[in-house]
């Protein structure tokens, strides 16, 4: 006779609270939206035309700019550059956080001591400030703005992994592993990692919606690279046009209000839904 | 005369106390354990013997102070590189945890947890390890080791996990195997197929067994020698039926007398009275003197030795050594 097991069902959505569903639903609807802006968008987002400045019409439903682009296939390519830069920055963030959290975790003593020290430094910087310092110096460009944002935001990570990993060290299976010769690394890699990747899940989300407004931050301020406007350099476009032009801010700020609120609803919704295994312990 | 596998010599473990003193919670441990022998650790919580245990595994947390030897083999544990430690772990001496519950990695499949315990030591091509997981799983009493070896740990009951753990210890076929109380968390019926597994891999395969438990019964259905401890130090050793049906030691006997008996009338189980005293400032003389109903002047003046009261058995009391004037 052969026992069946039930298999988890990972098909099977976990039932989620509402906010965490909507936050999901505009995220799904940014990241599509851009994703698919080459089909979708009216014209090219460059092209230029001397319909100047139109309001929202069947043409052109956001409108036009002071140099006659469609502003919603600018919206849609814009979303690229923001949400790329969200999700590039956040990674390079999660990646520093995750390393100095699980060193400073599984070590601990003198090493742990001086990377809770150096993280709060990091912690206690105006984060946009330097942010705006470093990209004058070294100047405007996709990379730049990346790794600035990036570097700059990863504490919150490496703090909850370092926790986190205090508490796995102790397991009993650390030891069972330890008992069966494993080295230390093995052990880093292969037992602990695995069991805080589902805190990952949640910090990760909220990051990208950080690292989106500290993006459309710098765009703002002109810090952005011009070759690749982001929303937030269309917001700084439409700026000089705020009086004349309503259309030129309002639907950038709005997708960039949209993008934020739904990472942080699902980020959040992610890191206490039990489902997921967030909260778990 | 053989040569024992595991020597324990003088073995002290000591942890910082807040005021900034050392407490010893093993203190001058000596045991023998001859290859192929299953030796028992008995004692109550607190007695060392736990520790004594991962001294010999070098498992114990960085801030506790040990000396003393621990010979495996003629090698000196406590002076291994931890290169050589690794080494030894799992293929030298492997140890069985308390907790099944606790001692799988959740996320790992219980076959992949096994069969890196081989891949830590010998790096098997795929195949080669797949199959020795199952033969391990199969070892171990496991229906369907292929089937099981791809389940995740929380689709174990506790018995089985207990059965997997034992499994993964063996995965290396150590020459020793430590269980630290591998049936504590079980059920009395579960206890039982783990210690017949246990007896049955030391039949099989000639591995000495270290057990270490609080339950007299295991010790006297398992084990051929046995090592009572208390407060940090051996109290009493020798064969099981001589400690077990003529202890020399007043602790050894009140141990066995709580242990409640079924040929008898229930009534109030006999405690020991009193606590184990605190290792950072144990009493003067003999450390169960404040707890002993035998107690003596010369027990309070100076401590016994570990002495010879019969071939074989020795025990650390005055009035067992017939020098209690």
């Amino acid at each position: 006779m052969s026992l069946t097991l039930p298999r988890p069902a990972l098909w099977r959505l976990p039932s989620l609270p509402a906010s965490t569903v909507i936050g999901i639903a505009l995220v799904a609807f940014v990241v599509l939206g851009t994703l698919l802006a080459p089909l979708i968008a009216p014209a090219n987002p460059l092209a230029l035309s001397t319909d100047i400045l139109a309001p929202p019409d069947a043409a052109h439903p956001l409108g036009t700019d002071d140099l006659g682009r469609d502003l919603f296939s600018r919206v849609l390519y814009g979303g690229r550059v923001s949400l790329g830069i969200g999700l590039f920055s956040a990674l390079i963030g999660v990646t520093v956080g995750v390393g100095i959290g699980l060193a400073a975790g599984f070590f601990g003593g003198a090493i742990d001591e001086a990377l809770m020290r150096m993280t709060e430094v990091f912690q206690v910087l105006p984060k946009l400030l330097v942010a705006v310092v470093v990209v004058s110096l070294l100047g405007s460009s996709l990379l730049n703005e990346i790794l600035v944002i990036g570097l700059l935001s990863w504490t919150a990570t490496a703090r909850i992994i370092r926790t986190r990993v205090m508490v796995l060290r102790e397991e009993e299976f650390i030891a069972a592993a330890a008992m069966s010769g494993a080295s230390r690394t093995r052990i880093l890699l292969r037992h602990i990692l695995p069991n805080v990747a589902p805190y990952l899940m949640a910090s990760t989300t909220l990051q990208i919606a950080g690292a989106i407004m500290s993006e459309s931050f710098l765009s703002f301020l002109g810090l952005g690279d011009p070759t690749y406007p982001s929303w937030g350099f269309l917001l700084q476009q439409g700026q000089l046009y705020i009086d004349s032009a309503w259309w030129l801010t309002t639907f950038p700020g709005l997708a960039l209000a949209m993008t934020i609120v739904g990472f942080n609803l699902m980020g959040d919704g992610l890191g206490q839904s039990r489902a997921i295994g967030g909260a778990r312990r | 005369m053989t040569e024992p596998l595991l020597s324990v010599r003088g073995l002290r473990i000591a942890f910082p106390t807040p005021a900034g003193g050392q407490a010893p919670v093993v203190d001058g441990v000596s045991f023998d354990v001859l290859p192929g022998e299953i030796v028992g650790i008995v004692g109550e919580s607190g007695s060392g013997k736990s520790l004594t245990a991962r001294a010999a595994l070098q498992l114990l947390p960085p801030r506790a102070a040990v000396s003393g030897e621990i010979g495996f083999e003629g090698r000196d544990v406590l002076a291994l590189s931890p290169r050589d430690i690794r080494a030894l772990r799992g293929t030298g001496i492997a140890m069985v945890f308390q907790d099944p519950m606790t001692s799988f990695n959740p996320v790992l499949r219980v076959g992949e947890q096994i069969g890196e315990a081989l891949d830590i030591h010998r790096a098997p091509p795929k195949q080669a390890r797949e199959a020795r997981v199952r033969e391990l799983l199969s070892l171990v009493g496991i229906p369907e080791p292929e089937r099981r070896a791809r389940a995740y740990p929380h689709e174990y009951s506790g018995g089985m996990r207990q059965r997997a753990l034992t499994a993964m210890a063996m995965a290396n076929a150590p020459r020793l195997l430590i269980a630290d109380e591998p049936t504590t968390a079980l059920d009395v019926t579960v206890q039982d197929q783990i210690l017949r597994l246990m007896r049955g891999l030391n039949e099989a395969s000639g591995t000495a067994i270290l057990l270490i438990t609080h339950n007299i019964a295991v010790v006297a259905s398992l084990c051929r020698r046995v090592i009572v401890m208390y407060a940090g130090r051996v109290v009493e050793d020798g064969p099981v039926e001589q400690v077990l049906t003529a202890p020399s030691h007043p602790y050894t006997q009140a141990l066995l007398q709580s242990v409640p008996r079924i040929d008898q009338p229930a009534g109030r189980l006999t405690a020991i009275a009193g606590q184990p005293p605190d290792p950072a400032s144990p009493p003067p003389g003999c450390r169960f003197q404040p707890r002993c109903t035998q107690a003596m002047g010369r027990c309070t003046a100076e401590e016994p030795p570990l002495d010879a009261v019969a071939p074989g058995h020795r025990a650390r009391c005055w009035l067992a050594l017939g020098q209690a004037a």
